[in-house]
């Protein structure tokens, strides 16, 4: 998945935009000050950048910047109407397309995909052929004390899923209430609220209690394995975890819901 | 059964006993005597004369018979008494002669005279005796007068007189005597049975019993009874030498009671019995030469006799005092028990003795001895006892120890196996020259383990009796072929010449036992070029046709050190080596040389060595074989040298359309076999057990099954049988080669008896294995030809490093980049964790109350926990089963195991930084790479590094930490944190993260 720099004001536009990209690329959103700019830059490496001009805003500070520094990266901006009418001149010795709102999705992903060089994948409004491409990608949470772990899994799942990380009970119940995820992946040994606790809670949360929950488990000894699968979740692994076979845990489990 | 019918017949047999026994002396205790009625009563009495001493002055004195009169040594002491005045016919006075010669004369004619004067050797005396006067009717009324002398202190005794008939006083006699005859004769025949049993216990367990002492001395006791009894001169002929012998065993006594003791004390007084036997000798000695000089008799000496005994008497009673105080009496407490006994007896007697100055009657002291007999004979039984205890044990323990060298060398074998084979494994698929260099020094080692292994195995098979020699047909020059292939190697490495010369005469196919012939030459061939520096190896067959049989003579001959004529002994022993000092440096067990002569002589020849030392030796043996084929086996030396080249070409062969499958429960077997199968592009499946091979073999047909014979649950051979019991299945026709370790002679034999094809001996030796291959799978699937090895370049990105398993890691994460990713983070937290566990530890020891350490022992469980699943996860096997071991141990709360592995548990764990760092890029950052620091960028960083991670996204957050790394930073302090927030980072750790950018972005 590319990236892409989303620079503009924290408003209605730029969450719309940011909404309508983020399903085929990451998108990193971006105050529109140099500092920020060049930052981000630096540390998202993206792979274009989307500026969005909203209202009376003109700071060119940040396109000249951009101009400056990153002339291998390519620039989408985005105007309202009566700014390209105004300025269309200056536009138009750019080499950046310019867009203008109101913008239809299509339009804009198909630019998108157009600047960063992808193709895009093959996307039939009618098409069968690959229903899970079209389908949004499944949110799972994945919570383990231990960051190897997380990051392992992350690794394995990151291109098939949504994943949301999370390294305690506690930081995954925050996690859990700002956006429900559609399975969790939890570690059944952690230190403050372990697995098989908050396991009970979401169970008690009438919120909470349809979220599907595969427990990751290491511990090789019968008698947990047994207390594991007493508090019948969805599933169980044991750890150290094999692509393969999480991957087949999760899909069964997930379709299982469906 | 049976048992059960001998205790009923034993039981049978007691009822009987007592029967019989309780009819006898009820029976004649109740019953009135018959005595009365059988007539001819003979009887004796006392004579009731009176009698009158004549004083050599004439005077006549009345005396009162018995009586000891006053009279001066060797006086002629007369007596005399008027005979009655009726006296019946046969009819005897008895008098008895206290040593002294005896004169009768009745009316002044001499009627007997008694005396030993002319058939005595020694002695100033004669013997003791009963003397029968006979006095007929004519007699009556007349004057008896008689006249007695003797050379002693017995001058002047007068024993008690008797008349009636002859038989009369002699049963008159045996009434009062006869039960210390009885007795004596008793005592005796213990004593012999006693020491007879002593004899026999000496010859069967080659050890001396001490009872054989006790029962010379009681036998001496015996002798003495019955030499002194009042029968004597009925029994035995010349009263002289009776009575010295009576006295010869009284001397002799002390003796054996003497050695018995100091057996029996376990030579604790050793020095005391010592003196007290050397004066017993002594006395012996003096007082038997004063006898056969006639200068003192034994009467006279009979009081130092007397006293020697008490003073033995006393000397083993101070003995045994001391041991009752010491507590050592319970060695033999029956043994002390009976000389107490003894001690009564005796001292009774005498005091009986005493009492009544008559004649000497041991009755007491034989049942005393006969209990000290008892007594003692019990003491050896247990000791007996304990020997075969001691026997079986040691027999126990021999066995024990030969089933556990066999078993041993099982064991041993199989982990060499599995060595050889990986090694085998490496030889085949490494490259590299180093690497291959250490994979040859690694089978050379292995080679030589397997050999002793092997030879030991060998020695407790022959000295447990289970080596046999097992005669087959063989082909004489194969059998030369490797002999020479296996020996001219070693030769040629100590730059030794190699000859060979073998009649080309000799048959070519013989019958015998090829095996051990190859194990004998291969022992002689070895241990020569071991002992030989420079020079030649030879190795000479000749032949002498003998009818059927063939009449080989091998002879190994060698330029080494030689062997000294006096070690030549020393060469035939087990685990014996010559001149140690010498050849030190040479190994082995010496075990080579024992399993040669032995193996030898179980052909039924042996081993001739000629040698000078410092020249040379030639080991030589016959032997006869069978011929078989009478063919000349041709010049085998020019063949040998073709020969060796045309080894050199390996056979190799691919398969690919061919299925096999590996039945061994060891999974490291398998894989070893897989891997040596690799080459051959065959398609290998494995069953871990018996179960699992009959399922398999039931779903589809196989070319060719290889079988282990020793497996847990279903063996090899029973699985076979298993499979072979079934009517159709897709492997009917399958060959099946058997795999053992367990190589015996004749193993081929047994297991082609059981069903299989063949077999091949673990560890499996490649080229054999391929050839065997090739011979069962059938023709169309094998392919001439090589197969190159497919390389996998996994290994060469990842190398192999101590203690982890890349293999197990893959497992998990099969894709190349995530796992190298993972083991980077790992890298990185290795330190943060370390010191976790190591604070989790101290909080364990320091908890006070048992909630503190249950709470504590918690947090470490779980921290360890996370531990084991991160060391597992990057294949730090070893490490991971530690970490499962330190939770379970916190789980149960043992903190002493805590304390005592975390230590090691962290040090290895620590230690995973160093050996990960080769495989872990890390992007160091030199000085002139790292950018211009720049504050605002850093601090928009920051921002975003503390919002990813509260949101945990990771690769924003990953991203946000490495660019932070590669600023400049101006201070130290920085540098730090920017360190410690890129651990958090990687951690994760959100609290800690947010401290450290908050750090930094206070810093100035």
């Amino acid at each position: 998945m590319k990236k892409i720099l989303l620079i503009g004001g924290l408003g209605e536009i730029v969450r719309s935009l940011n909404e309508c990209l983020v399903d085929d690329f990451q998108v990193q959103l971006c105050p529109a000050q140099v500092e920020n700019v060049k930052a981000m830059e630096k540390i998202i490496r993206p792979s274009m950048f989307i500026y969005c001009k909203i209202g009376e805003e003109k700071n060119s500070a940040v396109m000249e910047w951009i101009r400056k520094n990153c002339a291998y990266i390519p620039v989408l901006i985005i105007t309202a109407e009566q700014d390209w009418r105004e300025n269309q001149k200056k536009y138009e010795q750019d080499p950046f397309p310019v867009l203008v709102r109101p913008l239809k999705k299509s339009e804009l992903i198909e630019t998108c995909y157009r600047l960063t060089g992808t193709e895009r994948k093959p996307v039939n409004a009618t098409g069968e052929g690959n229903a899970v491409s079209q389908q949004p990608k499944r949110k799972i949470l994945l919570v383990d004390d231990s960051a190897l772990i997380l990051r392992c899994l992350k690794n394995m799942l990151e291109d098939y899923y949504m994943l949301r990380l999370a390294k305690s009970g506690e930081q995954a119940l925050k996690m859990i209430e700002k956006e429900t995820p559609d399975l969790i992946l939890l570690d059944y040994e952690m230190e403050g609220i372990d697995g098989k606790t908050m396991f009970e809670m979401m169970r008690a949360d009438d919120a909470m209690k349809n979220i599907p929950v595969v427990f990751l488990t290491s511990v090789a000894d019968r008698k947990e394995i047994y207390s594991v699968l007493k508090s019948k979740p969805d599933g169980y692994i044991l750890k150290p975890p094999d692509e393969n076979r999480i991957r087949k845990t999760i899909e069964e489990v997930l379709s299982a819901g469906v | 059964m049976e048992k059960r019918q001998q205790a009923v017949i034993s039981g049978v047999f007691a009822v009987l006993v007592i029967l019989v026994f309780g009819y006898f002396i009820i029976g004649e205790l109740t019953l009135p005597s018959d005595q009365g009625k059988t007539g001819g009563k003979t009887t004796a009495a006392v004579y009731a004369g009176s009698w009158e001493r004549i004083l050599p002055s004439g005077k006549r004195v009345k005396i009162k018979i018995p009586c000891k009169v006053s009279a001066a040594r060797n006086e002629t002491v007369v007596v005399e008494t008027k005979l009655p005045d009726r006296i019946g016919t046969n009819h005897y006075l008895c008098f008895r002669s206290a040593k002294q010669d005896m004169r009768f004369f009745i009316d002044g004619k001499l009627r007997l005279d008694y005396s030993t004067k002319d058939t005595r050797l020694f002695g100033r005396m004669s013997a003791a005796a009963y003397l029968f006067l006979e006095v007929s009717e004519e007699d009556a009324g007349k004057v008896l007068r008689v006249e007695s002398q003797t050379d002693s202190a017995y001058t002047g005794v007068c024993y008690t007189v008797y008349t009636g008939q002859q038989m009369g006083v002699w049963s008159y006699f045996f009434k009062r005597y006869g039960t210390e005859l009885v007795v004596a004769f008793i005592t005796f025949i213990l004593s012999v049975i006693a020491i007879i049993g002593s004899l026999a216990v000496r010859f069967f367990y080659h050890k001396r019993v001490a009872l054989e002492y006790l029962g010379w001395g009681i036998l001496f006791a015996a002798v003495w009874l019955i030499a002194n009894s009042a029968f004597r001169q009925l029994l035995f002929p010349n009263l002289s030498v009776i009575n010295d012998i009576a006295f010869l065993m009284i001397m002799l006594l002390a003796l054996p009671y003497l050695l018995y003791m100091n057996a029996i004390q376990k030579e604790r007084y050793e020095i005391v019995y010592h003196v007290m036997e050397g004066l017993v000798i002594l006395n012996f000695l003096v007082c038997t030469c004063l006898h056969v000089t006639r200068l003192c008799d034994f009467t006279d000496t009979i009081r130092s006799v007397s006293a020697f005994c008490i003073l033995s008497i006393i000397v083993m009673a101070a003995t045994i005092l001391v041991d009752l105080i010491k507590g050592w009496i319970r060695e033999y407490l029956f043994v002390a028990i009976g000389m107490f006994v003894v001690c009564i007896a005796a001292f009774i007697q005498i005091v009986i003795y005493f009492q009544k100055v008559n004649l000497f009657n041991g009755v007491i002291l034989s049942i005393g001895l006969i209990f000290l007999l008892l007594f003692c004979t019990a003491n050896t039984i247990g000791e007996i006892i304990e020997m075969d205890r001691e026997k079986q044990q040691a027999i126990q323990a021999s066995e024990s120890k030969g089933r556990f060298l066999a078993n041993m060398s099982h064991e041993i074998r199989t982990p060499i196996h599995a060595v050889l084979g990986m090694d085998a494994m490496i030889l085949r698929e490494s490259t590299e020259p180093q690497i291959r260099a250490y994979a040859l020094d690694i089978q050379n080692a292995g080679q030589t383990l397997l050999a002793l292994i092997n030879d030991i195995l060998d020695i407790s098979k022959i000295e447990s009796g289970k080596l046999e020699i097992l005669p087959v047909t063989y082909d004489f020059s194969s059998l030369i072929n490797d002999v020479v292939n296996m020996m001219e190697m070693k030769a040629r490495d100590k730059d030794l010449e190699f000859l060979l010369s073998v009649d080309e005469q000799i048959p070519s196919r013989l019958f015998g036992d090829d095996v051990r012939i190859r194990q004998i030459l291969v022992n002689l061939l070895s241990n020569a070029i071991k002992y030989t520096e420079t020079g030649s190896v030879s190795l000479a067959v000749s032949y002498e046709p003998q009818g059927e049989m063939a009449d080989l003579v091998f002879r190994v001959t060698d330029t080494g050190i030689g062997i000294r004529q006096e070690d030549m002994e020393k060469l035939f022993r087990a685990f014996e080596r010559i001149e140690e000092t010498r050849n030190r440096n040479i190994e082995g067990t010496g075990l080579g040389m024992s399993i040669t002569l032995q193996l030898l002589q179980m052909m039924g020849t042996k081993l001739e060595v000629e040698s000078v030392y410092g020249q040379g030796s030639v080991f030589s043996f016959h032997l006869l074989q069978k011929i078989e084929n009478k063919e000349p086996v041709g010049n085998l030396e020019e063949r040998m040298k073709n020969r060796v080249d045309a080894e050199k070409y390996q056979v190799l062969f691919t398969a690919p359309e061919a299925h096999i499958l590996v039945v061994d429960d060891n999974s490291m077997n398998r894989r070893v076999f897989r891997n040596l199968l690799k080459s051959t592009c065959m398609q290998v499946e494995e069953a871990a057990d018996g179960e699992q091979c009959l399922e398999l073999v039931k779903s589809r047909n196989y070319d060719l099954i290889f079988l282990d014979h020793m497996m847990p649950g279903m063996d090899g051979i029973e699985t076979l049988h298993a499979m072979r019991e079934w009517e159709d299945y897709p492997c009917k026709n399958t060959p099946v080669i058997a795999l053992t370790a367990n190589a015996i002679t004749g193993a081929r034999e047994m297991y082609l008896k059981e069903g299989f094809s063949d077999f091949l001996s673990k560890p499996v030796r490649p080229e054999k294995m391929e050839k065997m291959i090739m011979q069962m799978l059938p023709p169309e699937k094998v392919h001439h030809g090589e197969c190159l090895p497919q390389y996998t370049n996994e290994q060469q990105e990842l190398p192999p490093l101590e203690g982890i398993d890349w293999e197990y890691a893959k497992l998990h994460c099969r894709d190349q980049k995530i796992l190298q990713e993972t083991i980077s983070q790992f890298y990185e937290v290795i330190e943060k964790e370390a010191a976790q566990l190591a604070n989790d530890l101290q909080a364990v020891c320091e908890a006070v109350t048992d909630e503190d350490r249950a709470q504590a022992c918690r947090h470490y469980r779980i921290r360890v926990h996370a531990m084991k699943s991160s060391a597992a996860m990057i294949g730090a096997v070893p490490l991971s089963g530690m970490a499962r071991m330190l939770e379970y141990a916190a789980r149960d709360e043992k903190i002493g195991l805590l304390q005592a592995v975390t230590p090691q548990f962290l040090e290895d764990w620590r230690a995973l930084r160093q050996i990960l760092e080769l495989v872990v890029s890390v992007s160091a950052v030199s000085e002139e790479e790292a950018q211009a620091f720049d504050a605002g960028l850093m601090r928009e960083c920051l921002r975003l590094l503390k919002e990813a991670i509260a949101e945990m996204d990771i690769d924003t957050a990953d991203a946000a930490a490495s660019q932070l790394k590669q600023f400049a930073y101006p201070s130290e302090e920085m540098t730090e944190a920017v360190q410690q927030l890129n651990q958090a980072v990687c951690d994760l750790d959100e609290e800690q993260v947010i401290y450290w950018c908050d750090r930094l972005d206070h810093t100035k």
